[in-house]
Order: structure tokens, then sequence, then C-alpha cells
């Protein structure tokens, strides 16, 4: 189909005001953080889309969403621009990539009830401000805050820095709306719980924009006690040391809001100022007088169990300030950005993995060694670590970062750098039974192991495509290898 | 337009580590790199043949076996043969020997210019251009910052050199040793994904003293007029770092520094 044709179909639901054809905004949307490098340099590989448009009701998105499917134009989901894993990359001619920006009404906060509800488009932060000013918060921390939304939230299974305590967004959607490609719209409500067959809240977590556009959200919300934070750092002997102390914590039943473990590397780009090359430990308590003094105790506990360790502690006041500039601003993004214009080089990627407590340690230690001994352009990294960050009863997450010096031309740098070590991280976690993809979603670039990330399961994600995207519109390529897009893998 | 480009393979000097304790340079499993100032040669040849593409570069390099794999790349980026110059009789050879072996060579060869860099990251004595243009009888520039012009009909190269003072132009009649300095700006061309493992290897000669036919007696330590006595590393001090705040204290304080040291004009 013409793309102009495509355009005039979008004209007949849509006015010219919620239609976006720039040239630089196309060009913008054809791909989201994973190529990042190549889109700074201006040479992205990829088609862009025919147009962004910008819904401003539910029943525009339905009537988009009919249209397209009818037509077999691919849609992409789009809200805070902040996917990391290409699952914003357009992989189609013709794309019309749906954007929550006028779906960015607070609908509505219910602070008896402990409920928010909003528009996909509203930015996390937004929300954050707002219930501050109330006493109370989301509980919900990715470094993207400032810019992230709700849709794109929901539709990653994001989590954020004090998921150890909050959990991560499945924990947290009481309920929500979306549309499917037919047109349906589909209201789950907001109830505490119910056994009213299985929980479909999680058809739609996660789903990357594959099976169904999301316009609404209802999050819980929690009572807030900034006074109260507690920090606590430690230099540490290695990772493994570590691993050990956050897992006293929690299976002794405590959640700190924050618990990490950073390898020598990851610590010395967050705290060379007092780390002196070690690997870092640290904590952050918050809530209640009562509870943070419960799991401070706790804290301390576990920290003298496995004391032989502990090399030294760390004033908690260092912590705290780090912590304080964690989150990406704006500002963050577009420096980012004009560096890798200016310079051969970036801020690097990682890989979020996860498993148990038994698994982690020789999973870390396995991937460092691997990538030094089999990456063929070991000699330009300039950090390899990992730090882990959310962690659970049965184990935790494992952070891999990496930046390198760029010495390649920008078209061929993730196939020279990125791919390569991803493909050996993602590898070793398959092999030693963890997931290859803890908060970040599958996107478009790991799609090709998402069968052997859920083995015999794999049936399950294939019958929901089919079922609600039989004709295949939604987000091409997403979680879905697709032969077709792996001229843009390889 | 024949180019010939002289290269050497250094050690990544980056790379080295300081021992403090016992104020030795650690260089053990430290990369070696191209010369950068060769590697600016080698990217002003090839930035021409863009130009001009029925140049013909010849990337010439006296070195042990180990320098292959660099030869290979500059195929892979371009270059139309690679000249490894290599046996173990050279091992141990200082720049004068290393000049005559590459003037054999050279001497055989037909070409309109040789490009180098000025000076080595590692010796940094500058003298083996100078000593090749002698055995060659050509003429000689060093510490050419820019390439303006290179005329095959008229024999002439147009460079600028950057003098303390001043930048100046010059003319050079050709053939001649041209020798650059290293200029980031210049940089050589990424070798492309699919270009990454091409096989290569029917584009590099390597040439041993049984095909130059040198006198042994003018080769290795016995042929080197200069004799190492003695190596010394610099002892260096570790300074604590001084950790300031992004606020108006540690601003003046930067400030104050940078126009202690002559960075600032007070």
């Amino acid at each position: 189909m013409d793309r102009n044709v495509v355009l005039k179909l979008v004209s007949g639901i849509l006015p010219e005001s919620q239609i976006n054809t720039a040239a630089d905004d196309l060009y913008d949307a054809a791909a989201d953080r994973y190529k990042k490098y190549a889109k700074a340099r201006k040479v992205l590989d990829v088609p862009m889309p025919v147009a962004i448009v910008y819904p401003r009701t539910t029943e525009e998105t339905a009537l988009l969403l009919s249209m397209c499917n009818k037509h077999r134009i691919n849609v992409i989901p789009r809200a805070g621009k902040t996917a990391t894993e290409g699952g914003l990359e357009n992989w189609k001619e013709n794309t019309l990539v749906v954007d929550a920006r006028d779906l960015n009404q607070i609908i509505k906060i219910d602070e008896y009830n402990m409920q928010a509800t909003v528009q996909a488009g509203v930015i996390l932060q937004g929300l954050e401000n707002e219930l501050n000013q109330r006493g109370l918060t989301t509980g919900h921390s990715p470094q993207s805050k400032p810019v992230a939304k709700y849709g794109g939230l929901v539709a990653t299974r994001s989590i954020g820095q004090f998921s150890t305590l909050y959990g991560g967004i499945e924990d947290m959607v009481v309920g929500l709306e979306c549309v499917f490609p037919d047109g349906h719209v589909s209201r789950i409500k907001n109830v505490p719980r119910r056994a009213g067959g299985p929980d479909i809240r999680h058809i739609v977590i996660g789903s990357e924009g594959s099976l169904c556009y999301i316009t609404e959200v209802t999050v819980k919300i929690y009572r807030y006690f900034p006074d109260n934070h507690t920090f606590f750092g430690y230099l540490i002997k290695d990772v493994a040391s570590g691993i050990k102390v956050l897992r006293e914590v929690m299976v002794n039943g405590y959640r700190p809001s924050v618990a990490r473990v950073y390898s020598e590397e990851d610590a010395q780009q967050h705290f060379y100022h007092f780390n002196k090359g070690k690997c870092v430990l640290l904590f952050m308590a918050e809530g209640n007088k009562g509870i943070v003094q419960a799991t401070c105790a706790g804290i301390v506990e576990a920290v003298e169990k496995f004391k032989d360790g502990i090399i030294e502690q760390v004033d908690s006041h260092l912590i705290a300030t780090w912590f304080k500039n964690l989150n990406w601003s704006q500002q963050d993004i577009d420096e980012e950005f004009q560096g890798m214009i200016d310079n051969d080089s970036h801020a690097g990627f990682t890989t979020e993995v996860s498993a148990d407590w038994k698994t982690i340690p020789t999973l870390y230690d396995n991937v460092i060694m691997r990538v030094r001994a089999e990456f063929p352009r070991a000699h330009d990294l300039t950090m390899l670590g990992g730090h882990s960050s959310h962690s659970y009863i049965n184990g935790t997450n494992l952070y891999f970062v990496y930046n390198y010096a760029i010495h390649c031309a920008p078209e061929d740098e993730m196939r020279v750098y990125h791919h390569p070590i991803q493909r050996i991280i993602v590898d070793e976690t398959l092999k030693l039974g963890g997931s290859m993809c803890h908060h970040h979603g599958i996107g478009k670039y790991r799609n090709e192991w998402t069968k052997a990330e859920h083995g015999s399961a794999y049936y399950m994600l294939e019958k929901l495509k089919e079922a609600f995207d039989p004709n295949g519109i939604m987000n091409f390529g997403t979680i879905f290898y697709q032969a077709e897009g792996a001229r843009f893998q390889k | 337009m024949r180019i010939l480009c002289l290269l050497k393979v250094v050690p990544d000097v980056d790379q080295f580590r300081y021992d403090r304790e016992r104020n030795i340079l650690i260089r053990e499993n430290v990369r070696l790199i191209l010369n950068p100032e060769d590697a600016t040669a080698v990217a002003t040849a090839l930035g021409f043949k863009r130009d001009v593409p029925d140049t013909y570069i010849e990337a010439v390099s006296m070195a042990p076996r180990g320098a292959m794999p660099h030869l290979e790349d500059l195929v892979r980026r371009g270059i139309d043969q690679a000249t490894l110059i290599s046996d173990p009789r050279y091992a141990g050879s200082d720049t004068w020997a290393t000049s005559r072996v590459l003037a054999r060579y050279l001497g055989r060869r037909d070409f309109d210019c040789v490009f180098c860099g000025t000076h080595t990251l590692d010796g940094g004595t500058g003298q083996v251009p100078a000593q090749l243009a002698e055995a060659l009888g050509l003429p000689l520039m060093v510490g050419i910052s820019t390439l303006v012009e290179l005329i095959s009909q008229e024999g002439q190269a147009v460079v600028d050199v950057d003098g303390e003072t001043a930048m100046m132009r010059f003319s050079v009649a050709l053939p001649a040793v041209l020798g650059f300095q290293y200029n980031p700006e210049c940089k050589l061309p990424y070798i492309r994904y699919e270009d990454l493992n091409r096989d290569v290897s029917g584009l590099i000669n390597v040439i041993g003293n049984d095909k130059l036919g040198m006198d042994e007696a003018e080769l290795g330590l016995k042929g080197s007029l200069t004799q190492v006595r003695s190596l010394t590393t610099d002892a260096l001090e570790a300074k604590d770092p001084i950790l300031l705040r992004v606020d108006q204290d540690g601003i003046d304080k930067v400030y104050h520094w940078l126009e202690q040291k002559g960075f600032l004009q007070p």
C-alpha cells in the first residue's frame, strides 16, 4: 500500500493537528535507544514510519487500530520513548507510530483506596510529584522516571529502584484499559484481588505493544516517609560476598527499598570518589519509622553475619547524595545524544538478567570471563561489570554494564560490539537456567531467544498472539521472532 | 600516483601500567597499535586515493610476524598491497640498520613518494625518515600537518608544516620522503563489518633477507651504530585526589588552579 494511501486513511480518523509527518520526527521514531549511536550519527538502516499519530481518546485509538488491522498496517505503540531493546524500532514500510502524548490526564487520585488512575501518556514523575504533595508515592522509580510514561512502563513490565520494597509494575497495577487490534476495548476493573479465572492483567503487562494498546492504568499508591530514609554503604571483597548479604536480608523477610551490589568496574563509575577500586554493597530502608528501624537492624545483622566479606563501612551521606542524582532527565538524554554526534563513543549498554541465588555468582563470573576471552574487541572495552539491584526471596537480577571505545563505522557498531557481548550474556544465562530479560523487555533484539527463554511455555505466548493479533499488526518483530526482520539484527 | 607508506607497529603506551613499588613499567599483555603518525600518513594517502582512484598505495613495514594482522587490516581499509619485511636477523636493529634495510627494499620499487610518520610513539628519534631519504638520495620534509596537493604531472607535492611560530607551506620535488605529524582529524577509514574477516592474504608479501640479500654484518645489533646502555623509568608520584563540590567554592578552586598552571590568563 502506498504511504499516501495510509495517510489518507489516517486523515479520515484524526485531524491534521494529530498527525505528524515531519521528517526529523519520523527519523527519530524509526528507532529507540537501542540504536542510539546510529541514530545520532544519522546512519539508521530501518524504514521510517509513515506518520506519528496522537489519539486523544480511547475511541480514536480504537478507530486507528481497527483501520490498521483492516489494511494490515503495522502499529508501534509509543509513550515515553525510553525503550532500550528495540521495542520501538520500526521494521515495516507501512507503520503508524501511535503516541500517547495526548492521553496525558491524571484521571483520579483516590487516597482512601490508595489507587491512582492515569492515562497512558502521563509521565511517571508527573504523578509522583502530585502524590508527593499529598504525602504519597507511586513507589515506582526506574532511572527513566522523569520521562517515562505509564503506557510504556506497563507494556515493558518495568521495574524501579525501590522494587525490593514496592515490587515491580506488575505488583502495582490494579486495573487497566486497553484496545485490541480489532478495535475492542477491554477494561479490567479495579479490585484488590480476585480469583475470576486467570489474571488477565498479565496478558497486557509486559506485552510490549505486541498484543494491544494500553490507554489507561490504575496503580496502587503508598504512604511516603522521606524523612525516614536510611542508607548503608560498604566496600566489599567481591560480588559473591555482597550477594550473600543481599540473600540473608531477603530470606529473613526484610524489604529494604534498595539493595544493591556493584562489581569493581561498575562501582568505579558511580563511586570513584570513595570505592578505592572495590566492590560496593548498599542499602536504603524506607517506610514508617518502625519498619525502617526493623529493616536497618536486619541489614546490620546480615552484614555482621558475613563480615568476612566486608572491608569497611562507607559514610551513608555519600550513598544518599549519589542516590538523589541517579535518574535521567531529558537534558541528560539530550546531552548523551549530542556527545554521540561529537565523539566516537556513547554511554554504554546494559543487559539485564535474573537467576536464583545459587546461580547468580556463577553467572556473573562466567559472563565476565567469557566476554574477556571470547569477545574479539575486548581490548576496546573501557568498562565491563555489573550490579544486582532487584532482589526477591528466591533470587536477584544482574545488570551487566559495558562501555567501549567505538572503532568501527557507526552503522556497524551494534554488530561489532553490543551484539556479541549480549549474545554471551544471554547464552550463559539461559544455559544456567536464568531469565535473559529481567525488566527491559525482549524488544526486537532478544527475540531470537524468546523460544529458548520460555521453552514449552512459548506455546502460551504464541496462542495469545494468534488470538489477539491474528493479522500481526501490533509492533512487528517485538517479542516474536520474524525472519523478515533478521536483516536488521545480523 | 604511486605512494609507498612506511609504518611501524608499536606498543600502545596508554596501556602501560606503572608499578610504584618496583618503579617499572609493566608492558606485558600490552596491545600493539599502528604508530599514530604513520596512521596519519596512511590515512592521508587513502584520502588522496578517494579523490584520485587510480592511485596505487603500498604499505611497507619492517617488523616481526606479529605485525601481520595490522597489515591485513590496512588492506581491508583500502591499501592496494602490503609488504612485511621480516627476518629474525633484523632483530635489534637501530634506526640506522632499519633505514638501510628499508632503503634496500624501496630502492627496488617504483614510486612517486614515500609517506611515513615523523616520530614513533616508542622511539621518538625521528631518524628513520632522514636516514632513509639520505640513503635513497631523495628530498625530505617532516612535521607535515597537511598534504595540500600531490601533482604527479609536475612531480611536486605541496605541504603545510606547522612551525613553532607560523604555518609554513612548502613545495617538494617528487619523488620525496614526506613525514607526517599526528593529526587526530585525519583518521583511517573503518573496516566495514562484512570485510572484517575478508581473506587478503593474496595482497600481502612477506620478504626476508634471503630476498633482500643484505650482508649480515649490516643487520640487527651487529649492524647498529647505536647501542643502548641502560633504560630508566621516571619515578611517578602518587597524588591524593582533591574532591570538590559543584558549588562556588569548588569552581573558585578549579579556576585558581588553572590560573596557577598557566592555562588561564589572570
